[in-house]
């Protein structure tokens, strides 16, 4: 039996993330996940952050601990934890996209998302995608200003 | 001889199934066919499980399972199949789990395709423990949903301590839904947890376009009733789609 989970989170910055920042926050996880099996996505859109973690229980929990305590963030949701068949990102030790809300709302498929070496390119029709398109349309963003809470079911989808 | 019928031992009645698409409006294709069972001569469920003892119910359940993925094979399903389950205890059901992904292996069916179908009433006993069970196998891939949601004693607070892959939306609050505030309120507060949890809110039992065209408007893309196709037996029926306005 497979025993392979995903965390998925959300958070809010606790300051401003430049392209170094970012970059550093980057080189610093791939290298940590590469050593653990790990693989996900980061996604980052002006101050909230949306991860997904794969890798065996007691990595993927130890790993989220030691998240938590990072100052670079906080207000962590934790979304959804349980058991895959198999990982969503197999070939990421950490995808990553940082995008403006505008362009966020505006992906419909989020198929081409991470263009160029896109993460997503065969991303299945899973939970992790579906959080996704949650945050996408402004789910799960904390206390960021312009996140819509309204709306209908599947916020941007309206025909 | 038909194509599909089935009998768990000589003393049970035979059976057969029936299938139903739940179709998705937006992408206009099949998302998953339901297997439902039937008599030989297309009884309908409740008359072939009266003639099931109690105490053969769960073996009989089991082997009903294998005989829908075998038929469902045969004829070519390409998209998710779900099935009814009826756990009684934990223990047993997961004998009764590992039969069906027996079948799936059998017939070549990938895992992943398979979504078996657990009533909330049964799920409710004891949440945590049921969540903890089903798992286990999600983690083969095997897909789950909620059934009948909102016909019972739970409702959201379900979704606290199991996160499905579907619910299905009680066929009781889709009726008239386009002319019933409390349902609609339901509804939206339903499909907006799960909206935000990943879950597939599939409506059941809609029969008229006022009930698709409020449901839809509200964001719910995934849809079973008669309106669209009602269940064929032994066969995979077309689908009548509604035109957007």
């Amino acid at each position: 039996m497979s025993s392979l989970i995903h965390l998925i989170y959300a958070s809010v910055a606790t300051q401003a993330f430049g392209k170094a920042q970012l970059t550093e926050l980057l080189r610093q996880a791939r290298a940590t996940n590469e050593r653990l099996s790990l693989t996900g996505m980061l996604l980052h859109s002006d101050g909230s952050f949306f991860q997904v973690l794969e890798a065996e229980p007691a990595v993927v929990d130890q790993l989220y601990q030691k998240i938590r305590l990072d100052k670079r963030h906080e207000q962590f949701t934790m979304i959804i934890k349980e058991p895959i068949a198999k990982r969503s990102f197999a070939s990421w030790s950490m995808g990553f996209s940082d995008v403006s809300p505008k362009e966020l709302a505006t992906i419909s498929g989020l198929n081409d998302f991470f263009h160029g070496g896109s993460c997503f390119n065969k991303l299945d029709a899973g939970r992790a995608k579906k959080l996704l398109a949650a945050f996408a349309v402004g789910r799960w963003r904390g206390n960021i200003e312009g996140a819509e809470r309204q709306g209908n079911i599947a916020g941007a989808e309206r025909r | 001889m038909s194509l599909g019928i089935g009998q768990a031992c000589a003393s049970d009645p035979s059976f057969t199934f029936a299938f139903q698409p739940i179709v998705d409006t937006i992408a206009r294709e099949v998302f998953s066919y339901e297997a439902l069972i039937r008599g030989p001569g297309n009884e309908p469920a409740c008359q072939v499980l009266g003639q099931v003892p109690g105490e053969r119910l769960l073996l009989f359940d089991q082997k009903t399972r294998a005989v829908a993925i075998g038929l469902a094979t045969r004829l070519g399903i390409s998209c998710l199949l779900n099935l009814n389950f009826v756990p009684q205890n934990l223990h047993a059901s997961a004998a009764s789990i590992l039969t069906t992904l027996e079948a799936a292996n059998q017939t070549h069916l990938p895992i992943e395709r398979l979504v078996l179908e657990v009533t909330e009433g049964r799920v409710i006993d004891d949440q945590a423990q049921f969540a903890e069970f089903i798992n286990e196998y999600r983690g083969l891939g095997m897909k789950f949903a909620i059934d009948d949601f909102g016909s019972g004693y739970s409702g959201l607070n379900l979704l606290a301590n199991f996160q499905p892959d579907q619910v299905k939306l009680d066929m009781s609050l889709v009726r008239s839904i386009e002319s019933h505030g409390p349902r609609q309120a339901i509804v939206r507060a339903a499909g907006q947890a799960c909206y935000d949890l990943g879950i597939d809110v599939i409506a059941e039992g809609v029969e008229t376009v006022e009930e698709y065209r409020w449901l839809a408007d509200t964001g719910v893309r995934l849809f079973q009733g008669y309106l669209f196709a009602k269940p064929a037996f032994e066969c995979f029926p077309p689908v009548h789609y509604i035109d957007s306005r």
